[in-house]
């Protein structure tokens, strides 16, 4: 029998006895699959289980492993992907009611790679409808996050969040557009890292925001991040906007490389918007790096609407995404009310409007980019609170405040957040680490070294 | 499914019609005091009451808003981001395009 510690081991513990043959894929599938059927319907975890396809991958990585085929660190790792992955024979239905019977007969671009990589597809996670609303707007119903069961595991990614981590993968898929995978990593204490705008292929994936939308993993650890970040990134013709950049993150002398990093911080109104535990951590989560000779000082954010410009845009591209689900009367089916009115609103946004949302964005980008030639790496907070109850509306999770979230994903940077603490209910913290475009190896060393230095991320929720 | 004989039809179908445009009346009502403006049909679906009036609270929304963005002067060679720029920014490695 497969114990708990082996299930909540990192990729690089996992595909380290994989690869020695001291543990077979076939019985680490199966030891997932047995703890999603137990766990997941407490949380409203998976939307759909694609057993028989794990069990042939699954196999299939054994016969090669055991001939010495060895595809790399994600060989014989299962992983669950966020159900707006397109996997040929299964439903994709994108958490949302009109599109339940959805099938979509390709398999998208990260789900090809990582097969090819030889990871093991455990199942779709759920997610909320249309990648966006409060915590119930899912046709799978609220997901909860297993540190507290009356509580979200945050959005859109939740099923991705919670999967990780209650243990019923090694890892997960999720996307992010506005805040959809720093979120739920916050809220379910896991790490997760969004990528540069570009790094991943959307490709088979539901589009929100054209301009906006990023594919990123949702791990233990940093390092893990990094082994499935190196297997998704680079450029695919059928996803326009991905570059051919490198990616080369080793990790050896991550101390001595972060302490050379200018480091700034964003300091947040915590009192008005945030908790005050989620202050304390952020606060410790400086002091830990001043131990490691790192010095962070505060960031003055140039003036900007940021929400309202990254609002419109997500707003207008979203109504011409979801056109045809307008035009066909089915926004009815849509749970959220205030998403249907975004919905049926949005297809009369001006064109100007759009566009002047488009061209401050560039001006937006200028003055980040020069504010990054001040510094490497800007600390802040995932979420300004901790998991919010499952009847908690948007206003209440997301009311105001962490500005810092709409600059990020307005411009495309890479950002990764780790827990750094738990609040008194013992739900917890995330800290939130950016870097400049296509420094992903800046952000992940930055997270390893926090976490060669903390314990927070090996804590586990009694689900 | 249940059949729809005069009587239910007459009950159910016209004993609600005074009810929707009583409902009509009302967003109609909202709607010439809104400073918005919403058509009947939006991508060529004609909206519910309840639709109409979630749709306008949106858009009253992005109206209130948008308008200091739209009070601010733009130069005219600023252009949107993506037409230039894919993707949105790039950085030493990215601009090298390796």
């Amino acid at each position: 029998m497969i114990s708990d510690d082996i299930l909540f081991s990192p990729i690089s513990e996992l595909s380290r006895i994989l690869k020695r043959g001291k543990l077979s894929p076939v019985e680490l599938t199966q030891a997932y699959l047995k703890r999603i059927e137990r766990f997941s319907p407490r949380l409203n975890a998976f939307v759909t289980v694609t057993r028989e396809l794990a069990l042939e991958q699954a196999q299939q990585a054994e016969r090669e492993l055991i001939a010495g085929l060895y595809r790399g660190p994600l060989h014989g790792i299962p992983y669950a992907a966020k159900d707006l992955f397109a996997v040929k024979g299964y439903p994709t239905t994108w958490g949302a009611k009109p599109y339940a019977a959805q099938r979509i007969d390709e398999d998208a671009t990260v789900i090809a790679k990582l097969r090819d990589a030889g990871a093991i597809l455990l199942g779709k996670a759920a997610m909320s409808e249309l990648a966006g609303g409060p915590p119930t707007a899912s046709a799978t119903g609220a997901c909860r996050t297993p540190w507290d069961t009356t509580r979200w595991s945050g959005g859109s990614s939740s099923g991705s969040g919670a999967a990780v981590a209650a243990g019923l993968c090694a890892f997960a898929l999720g996307t992010e557009t506005w805040g959809s995978i720093m979120t739920p990593s916050s809220f379910c204490g896991i790490t997760g890292l969004r990528p540069t705008f570009g790094r991943i292929s959307r490709a088979g994936a539901m589009a929100l925001s054209w301009t906006m939308d990023k594919v990123g993993p949702m791990c233990r650890t940093a390092m893990d991040c990094a082994a499935v970040l190196a297997v998704l990134h680079g450029k695919d013709d059928a996803d326009a906007m991905t570059v051919r950049a490198p990616f080369k993150v080793t990790f050896t002398k991550a101390r001595e490389l972060v302490r050379a990093f200018r480091v700034g911080f964003v300091r947040e109104d915590y009192a008005q918007w945030g908790e005050p535990d989620v202050a304390a951590a952020f606060t410790n989560a400086l002091e830990v790096f001043k131990t490691l000779g790192i010095e962070a000082t505060e960031v003055t954010l140039p003036d900007y609407p940021y929400e309202t410009i990254a609002a419109t845009i997500i707003a207008a591209e979203e109504a011409s995404a979801f056109e045809s689900l307008v035009r066909a009367g089915k926004v009815a089916g849509i749970l959220d009310p205030d998403r249907r009115g975004e919905l049926l609103g949005a297809q009369v946004i001006s064109a100007t409007d759009y566009l002047r949302c488009q061209r401050m964005r560039t001006l937006i980008c200028r003055d980040i980019a020069e504010l990054f030639t001040r510094y490497d790496i800007i600390l802040g907070s995932s979420t300004l609170q901790c998991a919010p109850p499952i009847e908690a509306s948007m206003a209440e999770i997301f009311g105001g405040g962490n500005t810092i979230e709409a600059v990020e994903n307005l411009v495309g940077l890479p950002a990764v957040s780790v827990p750094c603490g738990f609040n008194s209910r013992n739900l917890p913290i995330g800290l939130k680490i950016i870097g400049r475009p296509f420094r992903e190896a800046d952000v992940l060393h930055m997270a390893h070294v926090y976490q060669s230095v903390t314990e927070w991320h090996r804590r586990r929720p009694r689900v | 499914m249940q059949t729809l004989t005069r009587r239910t039809f007459t009950k159910t179908v016209l004993g609600a019609l005074p009810l929707m445009h009583e409902s009509l009346r009302q967003v109609q009502s909202e709607e010439a005091k809104s400073v918005v403006h919403l058509p009947e049909r939006v991508a060529g679906y004609l909206m519910t009451p309840e639709e109409r009036r979630l749709a306008l609270t949106f858009l009253e929304n992005h109206e209130k808003n948008l308008q200091p963005l739209r009070d601010r002067e733009l130069p005219n060679s600023l252009a949107p981001s993506f037409v230039f720029a894919s993707p949105i920014i790039k950085g030493e490695e990215g601009a090298a395009g390796k």
